[in-house]
């Protein structure tokens, strides 16, 4: 198969980016709840798809890729806020104001939402930011991640006993 | 299979063939999903993409001076995990990877590396001894967490293997072990957390030097 030239792959990466930057940002403002930062993480998520060899073969598949990197990166900021007990205090917001149903059924503080977060595993954390709070379907996660519904599903419970637990 | 946000998202993109999504997804947007429709848009009207400004590609890096600095260090920090699995005994069923080859880099802007700190992204690649999947993950033997983080795909024996987009280190105090392991198929999560727990309490039982080693954070 031939290879794309390192100028043929920067311009479809580029062409991405201005094509899907806005759904990236959106996922990752979602999750860590400031503007400024899910800016600087969709720029290194797009970056990091660039210094990885990522190749765009079609926009679906660069999605999941791009969302599940930039899960990863929200994940991690929002632990290193839990772990360092520093977690901003917005009592009263939603979780996702604009946000899927179920994710708005929460009625959460983001505070609680971090710390039950950082609790589970990070890959269970990762299926809970992807189903929760971006919305996506379980048997979607389900196959970007290889695994079965059933743990996508045993992550949520979890989730649901960490956020009873946090409350 | 009801419609969801990445199917929006592709319809909103106009990547949605199947005619029969693309009713199903129409309806939505005229139903439940209205308001995540204008939501979605409202998005797109609001992005001003900041310029993506990509690095020029880096051909493989030549072994200055820096970039074998980067790797002994990071090596010493994955050998001090490695390293003693084989020479002590293993659970049973459980083969200790001690053979692995495997050398890592560590990125923090670019060069320069001290110490190990948050923010650091982790590398890691390794050559397969035998066909099988590389499975890489964290646990924390004092709060008995465990995490598979990544398992790559299927591969021959001699193929190189590398984690797609590294570990990023967070500010984690306690002990943590990473365990990179080879397995003949993919492991379950609870499969791997069970056998890589008893490795690492076969091994951190017996004295605090590698202890010392492991104890940074992650």
């Amino acid at each position: 198969m031939k290879q794309p030239t390192p100028s043929g792959r920067r311009e479809a990466l580029s062409r991405l980016y201005d094509e899907t930057g806005f759904l990236v940002h959106r996922r990752c403002l979602q999750m860590v709840g400031d503007p400024q930062t899910a800016h600087d993480v969709t720029q290194w998520t797009y970056l990091r798809a660039w210094e990885t060899g990522f190749e765009v073969h079609s926009r679906a598949q660069a999605l999941s890729w791009l969302y599940q990197t930039a899960t990863r990166r929200c994940l991690t900021l929002l632990r290193n806020r839990a772990s360092r007990r520093n977690l901003r205090h917005l009592h009263g917001e939603l979780l996702v104001p604009s946000g899927p149903a179920d994710a708005e059924a929460l009625s959460i503080s983001r505070q609680h939402f971090e710390r039950a977060i950082a609790r589970l595993p990070e890959r269970d954390a990762s299926f809970v930011l992807q189903t929760f709070v971006q919305g996506d379907s379980v048997q979607r996660v389900a196959e970007r991640e290889g695994v079965s519904t059933r743990t996508v599903t045993r992550a949520r419970r979890a989730f649901e006993q960490a956020l009873e637990e946090e409350a | 299979m009801t419609v969801d946000r990445f199917e929006l998202e592709l319809y909103a993109l106009g990547d949605l063939d199947d005619p029969d999504r693309v009713a199903a997804v129409e309806a939505a947007i005229a139903g439940p999903m209205a308001e995540e429709w204008r939501a979605l848009n409202a998005a797109r009207d609001a992005w001003t993409a900041p310029p993506l400004a990509l690095p020029e590609p880096v051909a493989a890096p030549s072994p200055t001076w820096g970039v074998w600095r980067a790797l002994a260090l990071a090596a010493a920090l994955l050998l001090a995990v490695l390293g003693p699995l084989s020479l002590r005994p293993e659970p049973e069923g459980v083969r200790a990877m001690g053979q692995l080859p495997v050398d890592a880099f560590v990125e923090r802007s670019g060069a320069q590396l001290g110490h190990l700190r948050a923010g650091d992204v982790l590398g890691v690649r390794t050559t397969l001894p035998r066909a099988g999947v590389v499975a890489i993950g964290l646990l924390q033997p004092r709060e008995q967490g465990a995490a598979l983080l990544w398992v790559s795909e299927p591969a021959e024996a001699g193929a190189e293997v590398a984690i797609p987009a590294g570990l990023e280190l967070d500010d984690y105090t306690g002990e943590e072990w990473l365990v990179i392991s080879v397995h003949a198929a993919t492991p379950t999560e609870e499969d791997w957390a069970v056998n890589a727990r008893r490795l690492v309490q076969s091994q951190s039982s017996e004295g605090p030097a590698r202890a010392v080693l492991l104890r940074g954070r992650r």
